[in-house]
């Protein structure tokens, strides 16, 4: 009786792990990658993360999942350096990709040629949502500054919108005075006296703004302003895109040293690679970032103000004598912001 | 004699129109200011309470962030 049993029992015995080999083998390899991002990307990566893991599924057999990590931009680059595993950083600008560069060693100082348009797959700009009814007639930079209009940016010593913020103020005061400095500063001072509290990041100066009822004009990234729009409702808010903004140029990159260690470095750059995809252009301008493929950007053309855009280079002359002039510390802008 | 009678009760009722118009606007004025008062103290209570969150939460961060020792 048993031998028959161990007869019939036999070929099944030697073709089960087979079998389980080719079930495991169907099912593909877990994948886990971290995207260390800025504030108010949130929304765009949940959409992003769930269309590439589908791709990438049908593509390899591999389930990925993709963690996301969000917070004011200088402060996720710090984290990043001080060990934060990123297997990718999507930052708001290309200065704290830099910095984990330059201190944390962690990828490779022209990581920027890595990928096309300078590692960055979409664009935005800076514009002001205000209340309905637009009670304090805002209309351009210069409304900002005078007496009694409440002003909520984000803190440009920790927020990469607020810096994109505050370049954009100094750069429309240059404009406007024929290059004086001295009065750009006492321009972008009066902005920074009309601010009541200074949030971390750009999501916390939306909660202030929207949430708690605080300020009259929220600066910030258009993605965001349109995004509050979009929540709340065009009964509550207007956005005033102004005569001339600076041209945002969010920057993404992979961290080399983690991928490697991880064992993640191919999935991370098809990961970054699918932003520049149609799919992911396309997601990108469905969540107010200028994409940069031409289909995508006339796509969405025309849910955007058309406004006159400066570069950080243009008027700053890049990224790394902005932030040691204006962000370092007894730089401008501590000499500026005195709460 | 009659029109000056008329004349005179015409300025009277013109006189004491003009007053009720005069208060009128007086009080609109003083609700109008006492509504900005209002609008105004009512942002600093916003902003002192928004201060706070953003203390507190700022507090949290760093508690968390700091090491911590115990011995057994």
């Amino acid at each position: 009786m048993n031998q028959k049993i161990n007869i019939r029992l036999k070929p099944l015995m030697v073709l089960l792990p087979a079998l389980l080999g080719a079930t495991l083998a169907s099912e593909g390899k877990e994948i886990k990658l971290l995207n260390v991002s800025y504030d108010p990307t949130r929304e765009f990566y949940v959409e992003f993360n769930a269309a590439f893991a589908k791709q990438w599924q049908t593509q390899t057999g591999d389930k990925v999942t993709v963690q996301q990590s969000h917070a004011g931009s200088s402060k996720q680059a710090r984290a990043v350096i001080d060990g934060l595993p990123a297997d990718v950083v999507t930052l708001a600008l290309a200065y704290d990709v830099d910095a984990i560069a330059q201190r944390g060693k962690l990828l490779p100082a022209d990581w920027q040629k890595r990928l096309p348009n300078n590692s960055a797959p979409y664009t935005s700009t800076i514009v002001f949502l205000v209340r309905k009814g637009n009670p304090k007639g805002i209309k351009d930079w210069d409304d900002l500054v005078k007496p009694g209009v409440g002003l909520i940016p984000a803190n440009p010593k920790i927020s990469g919108a607020a810096r994109w913020v505050y370049v954009g103020a100094w750069g429309y005061a240059l404009k406007k005075y024929g290059n004086d400095e001295a009065k750009a500063k006492e321009f972008v001072t009066k902005f920074y006296k009309n601010v009541p509290v200074l949030d971390s990041g750009a999501r916390g100066a939306t909660t202030t703004f929207i949430q708690r009822g605080i300020g009259d004009v929220l600066v910030g990234w258009e993605n965001e302003a349109y995004l509050a729009l979009k929540e709340a409702g065009p009964d509550k808010f207007e956005i005033i895109t102004p005569s001339i903004s600076i041209l945002a140029e969010p920057t993404v990159s992979l961290v080399d040293k983690v991928a490697k260690r991880k064992g993640t470095e191919a999935v991370a750059k098809a990961y970054l690679d699918y932003l520049f995809s149609a799919e992911g252009q396309d997601i990108a301008g469905k969540h107010f970032y200028r994409p940069r493929s031409e289909k995508a950007a006339a796509k969405y053309a025309g849910q955007f103000s058309k406004v006159t855009l400066f570069t950080i280079d243009e008027v700053f002359g890049g990224w790394s004598k902005a932030q040691k002039t204006h962000f370092d510390d007894r730089g401008t802008f501590d000499d500026i912001y005195k709460p | 004699m009659k029109i000056n009678r008329w004349v005179v009760t015409a300025a009277i009722m013109a006189a004491c129109g003009t007053g009720a118009e005069a208060r009128a606007d007086e009080t609109s004025d003083t609700i109008k200011a006492l509504r900005e008062q209002i609008e105004q103290l009512d942002q600093k209570v916003r902003v002192l309470e928004r201060k706070g969150e953003l203390e507190r939460e700022t507090t949290v961060e760093k508690s968390a962030a700091t090491p911590r020792l115990t011995i057994d």
